[in-house]
């Protein structure tokens, strides 16, 4: 299932990571660790690609419920 | 389920793998063994919701668990937490209220790197409130025997990777359409913020417009709804103390007012029809649905302090499921 998440290069991560995609996750961590990356992102523009790296490592992790909604938002 | 500390103790002797909850005298009346714990005096139980410092409140960690680890962490190695994670497992923790752990977990536990990949259940110890300012919280390591007051406890439970942990949480509040609140520092309190842009004292205006303090601060963070409750009106520095840390950058509303407290709690519990391995419920929904003496609640659990859902709560119900 982890190759149905898009590579960190997708432009979804930097959509997701600017806060420019409204979607509630079904798995509570995933929001919690959008909102993290958003948030850092935001007040640190440097730190954006760690946070998508680290936000692509953890939606391959739990790929088996995620992907889904991940394909519906590209 | 409730228990007598003999009968807890008997529990602890057989092997069991337990998590307990129960007043400072009656926990440190636990032979060692594979649990841990910390001071609470309030539970929602089969029998209903009740104070009780004679009895302990003992959760049963399933046979699915095949592995444990139990070890205090410091203030200072909170950032250790993801990495001491079991691979395919969930962290129980017991922290300390009122503690400099309590504290740093709070502030600091949304930006630790990889905390959300393994789930991290747990609550905030507490006392009882005819000993708020006398007695202090403390936690229980039972395979050491070692109790404390300025660490947290932590039990690595390890599961097949057949099972996915997962946590549900139970929060009755939306954010409201009302005045919007922004604060300049992170922290358990404040005295002033920007609301609706402006900068004002949130002292004078929890004040001046008699403010229902049972209904919490809460911010959206893409989409879930995180409380941060009101724990007092501080005339004596002008500032409103929380049970949470308000984030610095955040923006918060006060939660919509339900029109029944107790009623929403039920329907929302009822909502959930789960078998957690392991749950507990704020001690703000204890007093405000006024669940002493209230049988109603099917998930039981101590009613804590705060609540853990790899970052700290309130007002809510958490629970840990093992999922197929």
């Amino acid at each position: 299932m982890a190759s149905q998440i898009p590579p960190p290069t997708d432009a979804l991560w930097d959509r997701l990571v600017s806060g420019a995609v409204a979607h509630r996750f079904s798995l509570f961590a995933a929001n919690m660790a959008l909102a993290r990356a958003i948030r850092i992102a935001s007040s640190e523009p440097a730190r954006k690609p760690t946070m998508i790296a680290e936000l692509h490592q953890f939606f391959s992790k739990f790929a088996g419920q995620l992907a889904p909604e991940l394909q519906g938002l590209r | 389920m409730l228990h007598s500390v003999d009968e807890a103790n008997r529990l602890i002797t057989a092997g069991r793998r337990l998590h307990i909850a129960g007043d400072a005298a009656a926990l440190a009346r636990l032979t060692r063994g594979n649990w841990i714990g910390g001071t609470i005096p309030y539970f929602l139980t089969a029998e209903g919701g009740q104070a009780d410092r004679k009895r302990v409140f003992v959760t049963e960690l399933p046979p699915e668990v095949t592995e444990i680890e139990i070890d205090f962490v410091t203030p200072d190695q909170l950032a250790d937490i993801p990495g001491a994670a079991p691979k395919h497992g969930f962290s129980l923790i017991v922290v300390p209220g009122m503690s400099d752990a309590h504290i740093k977990y709070a502030v600091g536990a949304h930006d630790l790197p990889g905390l959300f990949e393994t789930p991290v259940i747990g609550w905030i110890a507490g006392v009882h409130l005819d000993d708020l300012g006398r007695a202090t919280p403390m936690v229980f390591n039972g395979q050491t025997g070692e109790i404390a007051t300025d660490r947290l406890v932590a039990l690595r439970a390890h599961v097949p990777e057949r099972l996915m942990p997962r946590i549900g949480i139970i929060n009755l509040f939306q954010q409201g359409s009302g005045d919007r609140f922004e604060f300049l520092e992170t922290g358990f309190a404040a005295q002033n913020c920007r609301i609706n842009g402006a900068n004002a004292s949130i002292y004078e205006y929890v004040k001046t417009r008699d403010v229902d303090l049972r209904r919490p601060l809460v911010t959206d963070m893409s989409g879930e709804m995180i409380n941060v409750s009101f724990q007092a009106v501080d005339d004596a520095t002008r500032s409103v103390r929380f049970y949470a840390p308000v984030l610095a950058g955040a923006e918060y509303r006060q939660a919509a007012p339900l029109d029944d407290y107790r009623g929403s709690l039920l329907a929302h519990v009822a909502a959930n029809p789960v078998t957690p391995v392991f749950s507990c419920n704020c001690i703000l929904n204890y007093l405000y649905a006024d669940l002493a003496g209230d049988k109603a609640l099917s998930i039981t659990g101590p009613a804590t302090f705060g609540e853990i859902a790899y970052v700290l709560l309130n007002q809510t119900l958490v629970y840990l499921e093992l999922a197929t």
